[in-house]
């Protein structure tokens, strides 16, 4: 095994593991902690704090009565990230598969509703996460408020994309290899998949995790909060 | 700042401040007053009522430096509201305040509300087509040829060459159903042609026959 | 200390709360939602009315001062060194915000650039570079208890103005009670709807005469304006000393319930600031709105109305603290549908509708006039035409004093008033609605004979 496969598929996970897991924490902590003197209310409001919270982290209503292009790209570009990450859960664990099994699935069955999914769900991440790049650099409005951290952070997320897309579509990549080493990293004994893409893939994916609590990716947390500050009572 | 200046009768001129008010007010004197309040649709001269609101705001103005509210104003005078805003029909604070030559600057540093009042913007009563002219020749009256005259600037207002081309246009018309000739018009009123633009600086068409309720022929 | 300095650990508190300014410092994804509802940025899209590029003013100093990624990566980061030569843009900025929370009902996580910019005028304030009228209003409102800087003779004699306006409408004596301890109402509007624009208040003395509670409220001769600029200037302790004379007043007038007027953000300090925060302990009286109170009675069927009076389309604007931030949605429309014969909606209305361009203060500033004329304002006086109204009604003195400075600046001839002013030209008293003797119409067909 090369060292750097062994650096980024052996050694770095448990870091990244070890600084999202502790960075989070410590997010959620200071922000629950910071004192906040007396509620802010917004009007209209629900009466339901918890579902409007809710409605607001799955939805984006709000947006959606604002900016009607930006909810599509971007709450397409969320909802399926979010599938890709129960997509990743699915090779890494199997727990996914068991439950569909459970379902009645036949394996074959399974493998092909992954494929078409997991292709079709790539295909749009990546050309919704290029639709927001192309926002970005085109929309005025957008434009001149975008600094190099919010141009790292999509470019970041769309290079994880292509990889992962390109392992898909490109040469044949044996998924197994993958849950063989997720499994590894548990006992500490890693079994990296000799596979340079993967590697690049893995690496990107890596630092992103990192970044995220130090970045304002963490709006993905943050909404809970400030969402829950105001606009009930 | 966009200062303008303009010129009432005697041919003094007076300069104003971006919102129209007399500034500096050392300027004030009573044709001021007298040529600002045609400005402010007063169109038959100052009357002792009028004065006696201009002469209290300037003696508040300048004895005591304030401008009082709106309210003050009234009780202090013993009218009612509506009967100043009969007398000021732009207002009391763009119409009364601004003829007795408070200045903006001064009405806004002594109080910011001051400003905070509804006013009538002044507009003919007649109906008017999409070119301002007046639709119906037999809704004309003279408050409409003052409106119309406004625009126009004019140091004296409307004088009585004024009203004698705007009646023979009008007779005129009554009569033919027509528009008499520039030339016709500067004839039957021993006018030259330049004696006539000056009086109608608007043009003969644009200004004499609109003033006078005459339609626009094309 | 310098000014940096100061500005610098101003910045630098944030990190230890409100908890909201906090996550808004450290979680904008920088979509632009905010500049595509901003009525600023409405008028005229530059870089530097962009909400999320104000924000950044203070943002990026947060940064700098608090993060450790804005400490070690700096610009990469977004972070920035504060320089005092800023300032300037500073002042120009954060009083160019209307402060109307359209952005926070729109923005995806909820972040309300009014409190970013209430932040910076903090800041500004204990700089002292806020804005001179803004100084003078604070000052004059702490001294006199309003913003007229009127004193109680000149109050009561408005008053008996009032009454002797009212009893010329009506023929009868409508009274307005003044310093009447143990009186049930203590009312409290501001200081224009007395002293300039006096029909919000005649309105509501009518409603009480008519419903025969005319001896159970009272105003003060002292505390007659609940305007409070300290929340525009960001000065919490003016704020609070402001507003604590009023809750004196109406613990030494021993009032069941505080009436408060046509004042959007007088409402708010009150019942959504004062009274939850428990600024003063808890209170031995309710808090409750003037348009509230009135829509309570016409729901009832207590008021009778002669719309015939209104007979002119009027339209309805939500100030920006009473529909944002109160809640106060319905009551205005129930009082305007009740009092006139053609009431329109403007569209967007209610919690999204566009403001004035006149908020958080901005309204008194004529130093910045034609900016609030063709920038903050393009889009409201866009929505009003679109009614067709020629009668705006809107519940705020800031939002009249905008409304009619743009009717002027755009020479449109329409009227600006208030809701209460509507039910005073409709209300029946013994049956009869305000008879005016209309001067004007005198006066024009005497110049037609």
């Amino acid at each position: 095994m090369s060292t750097y496969a062994f650096i980024v598929g052996g050694v770095l996970p448990g870091i990244a593991a070890l600084t999202f897991i502790i960075g989070m924490t410590y997010r959620f902590r200071v922000w629950s902690r910071t004192v906040q003197p007396g509620k802010m209310t917004l009007f209209p409001a629900s009466d339901n704090t918890i579902k409007a919270v809710l409605a607001e982290a799955v939805f984006f209503p709000g947006l959606f009565r604002g900016d009607r292009v930006l909810w599509m790209f971007a709450w397409i570009f969320h909802a399926t990230l979010a599938l890709v990450f129960l997509g990743h859960l699915r090779v890494f664990t199997g727990l996914v598969d068991r439950i569909l099994a459970a379902m009645g699935l036949s394996a074959d069955a399974i493998a092909a509703m992954s494929n078409t999914v997991g292709g079709i769900a790539g295909v749009v991440l990546l050309a919704t996460g290029i639709m927001l790049l192309i926002r970005r650099v085109t929309l005025q409005r957008a434009k001149e408020i975008s600094g190099l951290p919010d141009f790292f952070a999509l470019l970041l997320i769309i290079a994880i994309i292509l990889t992962g897309n390109m392992m898909r579509f490109g040469p044949h990549f044996e998924l197994e290899q993958t849950r063989v080493w997720a499994r590894s990293l548990i006992t500490f004994s890693p079994a990296v998949p000799q596979n340079g893409l993967f590697l690049t893939h893995a690496l990107l994916a890596i630092v992103l995790i990192m970044y995220i609590p130090f970045s304002k990716i963490l709006h993905f947390g943050g909404i809970f909060f400030t969402q829950s500050l105001i606009k009930r009572r | 700042m966009r200062r303008k200046s303009i010129q009432f009768a005697d041919g003094k001129s007076y300069t104003l401040d971006e919102h129209g008010f007399l500034d500096p007010p050392e300027q004030w004197d009573e044709p001021f007053a007298e040529g600002m309040a045609r400005l402010q649709g007063i169109f038959d001269g100052l009357t002792e009522e009028h004065w006696n609101i201009i002469r209290y705001l300037r003696n508040k103005f300048l004895e005591e430096h304030t401008v009082p509210v709106v309210v003050y104003a009234c009780a202090d005078n013993n009218i009612r509201l509506n009967k100043l805003k009969e007398l000021f029909p732009t207002g009391y604070h763009r119409g009364a305040c601004r003829i007795a030559g408070i200045n903006y600057e001064f009405m806004y540093n002594s109080n910011i509300w001051l400003t905070y009042e509804s006013h009538k913007i002044l507009e003919a009563e007649q109906k008017l087509t999409p070119a301002g002219f007046l639709e119906d020749f037999d809704q004309w009256n003279e408050r409409f040829a003052h409106l119309m005259a406004n625009e126009w600037n004019l140091p004296h207002g409307l004088t009585d060459k004024h009203w004698e081309v705007i009646k023979y246009l009008r007779d005129y018309y009554r009569v033919h159903k027509n528009i008499p000739t520039v030339y016709e018009t500067c004839r039957i009123n021993n006018l030259s042609l330049d004696e006539l633009i000056e009086l109608f600086p608007a043009g003969y068409r644009r200004g004499a026959c609109k003033a006078a309720g005459l339609p626009f022929f094309g | 200390m310098s000014n940096k300095e100061k500005v610098e650990n101003a910045v630098a508190a944030i990190n230890k709360g409100p908890k909201a300014l906090k996550l808004y410092m450290e979680i904008c994804a920088k979509c632009g939602t905010c500049a595509s509802v901003c009525p600023v940025y409405y008028g005229s899209p530059e870089k530097k009315f962009n909400p999320s590029v104000r924000s950044d003013l203070i943002r990026a100093v947060y940064k700098k001062q608090c993060t450790h990624s804005g400490k070690i990566l700096g610009k990469l980061a977004g972070a920035r060194e504060f320089d005092e030569r800023e300032l300037e843009q500073w002042v120009e900025d954060f009083y160019s915000c209307t402060g109307c929370r359209r952005c926070a009902t729109y923005c995806p996580f909820g972040i309300d650039n009014s409190v970013i910019t209430r932040k910076g005028r903090a800041i500004l304030n204990t700089l002292g570079l806020t804005p001179e009228v803004m100084k003078k209003v604070v000052e004059i409102s702490l001294k006199t208890g309003n913003t007229d800087g009127a004193s109680p003779k000149a109050f009561m004699a408005a008053i008996e103005f009032l009454e002797e306006e009212m009893r010329d409408e009506h023929g009868v004596d409508i009274k307005v009670p003044v310093d009447v301890e143990g009186a049930d109402y203590f009312y409290v509007p501001p200081s224009g709807d007395v002293l300039v624009n006096i029909e919000a208040t005649t309105g509501v003395a009518k409603v009480f005469h008519a419903l025969g509670m005319s001896d159970r409220w009272t105003m003060s001769s002292k505390c007659f304006d609940g305007a409070n600029y300290g929340l525009f200037t960001g000065d919490d302790n003016s704020m609070k000393e402001d507003n604590k004379m009023y809750v004196e007043e109406a613990k030494r007038l021993r009032i069941k319930t505080m009436l408060m007027g046509e004042c959007g953000h007088a409402h708010r300090i009150m019942k959504f600031m004062m009274e939850p925060g428990k600024w003063w302990g808890d209170l031995p009286f309710t808090i409750t709105n003037c348009l509230q109170w009135t829509a309570e009675h016409i729901r009832a069927g207590r008021l009778q109305f002669d719309k015939s009076k209104n007979s002119m389309p009027v339209t309805y604007h939500d100030p920006c603290n009473f529909g944002r931030s109160c809640n106060i949605v319905e009551e205005p429309r129930i009082i305007l549908h009740a009092t006139c014969m053609d009431f329109r909606e403007m569209h967007p209305n209610r919690g999204e509708n566009w403001c004035c361009g006149g908020g958080a203060g901005l309204s008194a500033m004529d130093t910045i006039h034609e900016f609030r004329m063709e920038v903050t304002g393009k889009k409201k006086m866009e929505q009003i035409r679109a009614t067709g109204a020629k009668y705006v009604a809107a519940a705020c003195s800031n939002c009249k004093r905008q409304l009619i400075q743009l009717m002027e600046y755009h020479k449109e001839d329409i009227a600006v008033g208030g809701v209460h002013d509507m039910l005073s030209r409709s209300i029946l008293i013994d049956g009869k609605a305000a008879e005016h003797v209309d001067y004007e119409h005198q006066a024009v067909e005497t110049s037609s004979q």
